[in-house]
């Protein structure tokens, strides 16, 4: 028996090839048409045991071609099914069986479907229940379908009106929220820069302020001690150097915070350093405190890093003058400084052979103005490795430390690495 | 003879005045120190004005200026020194507590001579008042 042809009318070239494959793996020969106008030429050319079309399509429509079949005769008998994903309500499927149209099969339809719709009209038995063109009411037909078209493009135009008003809510809505966020951003920076100024003034206030009347009693009680030296006895005179040594101390106590606050006031300028050379650089300016003494440096190649040069110094120099202070009563001090990179970061450390400390308190030796030590033992004020803390912080690292009484320390610090 | 050469030292802070007053006293020359207590006096120094219209005509060879005095303060008698004619080539050292660069940045911008920090230490501040005492009243030459 001869292949039977269909011919398929779709304007979605996707729609198009589905069915083609889909029927020709049935056997059936497919003849394809974008749209009715395409449809109608391959139907005046060639014979056609079925018509598959969709309804929405350009040039000619689905209800048309439905139509313009009804009315050629040649044409009339050829089964015609409907399938559409547009025009899907009873109304419309009233319309297309007034037009001619034998099945009426809604997208999407499962293969089964479509092929036992299609064995159906094409089977020898079945025959098209005849609508005579002469009785079909012209006029109440194509009203009809101008109300259907009209109907779905009403249809069309509320849903998209729906979508557009609750698209504008959000937009306006999200405006809104953009507006508060941005308000609030602006409210808050404002708020901290004036509490840095505030903080500025009151650095400013300590540097300029507190240190005059300490100044004072320096000048008084020197000026004192000069004048009655004679005249005072061993524990009198100790009196005034205890005056004149505590003021002495709250003086540096002043200068190493106002040191710490601009620590953390002042902007980072980063730049690409070499951390070996800023040791070399710390070491050096120790050199006048080790001319006494017997130190065993060893500097080892440091990575490259990036950061503020003058806060990255003073980390050096508090390192490593924590070292050489802490390792005061050895006979041969040895500090050792090294580094490695570890995956994004650098870690680095310093080492000393010196006094150490309990690994119980481990968590003071950061903190403000803590000691592990008496200041008899180890003179110090218990800023330099808050500073230091803070500094490598700034840079988004991390310190910490190891040490054993009587054997050494270990200060470690992380800086991100240069990609 | 050396001309007896006069020293403005504009301060408000009595203790302050005391120490330097101390320091420049162990100073051997003849010099006489005015005391003025705010920029607004140091100025009636300098110009001849009110509480010194009577005064022996003559600019100091050096002025001490503290940076923080009520009324008028250190950067303000400055500015008024460098825009006057007859005194903008008045040797200004200031004298001062603040280390803070801003304050060091500003007076160098108006023409200061030179700024130096009070030391907090005795003997520090004394042999540091009369370094300056000497270089500008000794080694330093005015037009």
């Amino acid at each position: 028996m001869d292949p039977l042809v269909i011919l398929i009318a779709d304007d979605n070239p996707t729609n198009l090839k589905l069915l083609r494959v889909l029927l020709e793996a049935e056997g059936y020969v497919i003849r394809a048409a974008n749209d009715g106008v395409e449809a109608l030429e391959i139907l005046k050319r060639e014979r056609v045991e079925a018509v598959v079309t969709d309804l929405l399509m350009p040039k000619l429509d689905g209800f048309r071609l439905c139509y313009e079949i009804l009315h050629d005769a040649a044409l009339q008998t050829i089964p015609i099914i409907v399938y559409t994903g547009t025009f899907t309500s009873s109304t419309d499927q009233k319309l297309c069986h007034e037009l001619g149209a034998d099945k009426f099969l809604r997208k999407p339809a499962s293969a089964e479907t479509l092929l036992a719709n299609i064995r159906e009209v094409t089977s020898v038995g079945w025959s098209k229940t005849p609508i005579r063109s002469e009785h079909l009411d012209e006029v109440g037909v194509i009203k009809e379908y101008n109300e259907r078209l009209v109907a779905k493009l009403e249809e069309n135009f509320i849903e998209l009106e729906e979508k557009h008003v609750a698209l504008k809510q959000a937009n306006d809505s999200l405006s809104m929220l953009t507006r508060e966020l941005d308000q609030r951003v602006m409210e808050r920076t404002a708020q901290l820069e004036a509490a840095n100024k505030e903080l500025e003034a009151f650095s400013y206030s300590i540097a300029h302020d507190l240190r005059a009347p300490l100044r004072h009693i320096l000048g008084y009680s020197a000026i004192l001690a000069e004048s009655v030296a004679g005249r005072l006895d061993p524990e009198q005179l100790q009196q005034l150097r205890n005056i004149q040594n505590a003021t002495e101390r709250m003086g540096c106590l002043i200068d190493e915070l106002l040191a710490f606050s601009q620590s953390g006031r002042v902007e980072l300028v980063k730049k690409t350093l070499s951390l070996h050379k800023l040791m070399e650089e710390a070491r050096e300016e120790l050199k006048p405190d080790l001319v006494l003494r017997q130190v065993d440096w060893e500097i080892g190649v440091l990575p490259e890093i990036n950061g503020d040069e003058a806060m990255l110094k003073q980390v050096c120099l508090n390192l490593l003058s924590n070292a050489v202070k802490y390792t005061r009563k050895r006979d041969q001090a040895k500090i050792i400084v090294g580094g490695r990179r570890k995956g994004s970061e650098v870690e680095c450390f310093v080492s000393d052979n010196g006094a150490g400390f309990d690994m119980r308190y481990v968590n003071k030796l950061f903190g403000v103005f803590q000691r592990l030590h008496s200041s008899v033992e180890f003179e110090g004020t218990g800023i330099g490795l808050a500073n230091v803390r803070r500094i490598i912080e700034r840079h988004g690292g991390r310190t910490w430390a190891e040490g054993k009484v009587g054997v050494g320390a270990t200060v470690f610090f992380t800086l991100p690495s240069i990609t | 003879m050396a001309k007896a050469k006069t020293i403005l030292l504009a301060d408000d802070d009595p203790h302050d005045v005391a120490l330097t007053l101390r320091a420049l006293s162990s100073y051997k020359m003849a010099n006489q120190v005015v005391v003025a207590e705010d920029g607004v006096k140091a100025l009636d120094y300098l110009l001849l004005r009110d509480s010194f219209a009577d005064r022996e005509p003559g600019n100091p060879a050096l002025v001490l200026l503290d940076r923080k005095m009520p009324r008028l303060d250190g950067i303000e008698v400055l500015r008024e020194i460098r825009l006057n004619n007859a005194l903008k080539h008045l040797a200004v050292v200031m004298l001062t507590s603040s280390r803070e660069d801003k304050d060091i940045l500003e007076s160098y911008n108006l023409g200061i001579n030179a700024y130096v920090v009070k030391p907090v230490d005795f003997h520090a501040f004394v042999e540091a008042v009369q370094n300056i005492a000497q270089f500008w009243l000794l080694l330093n030459e005015t037009p």
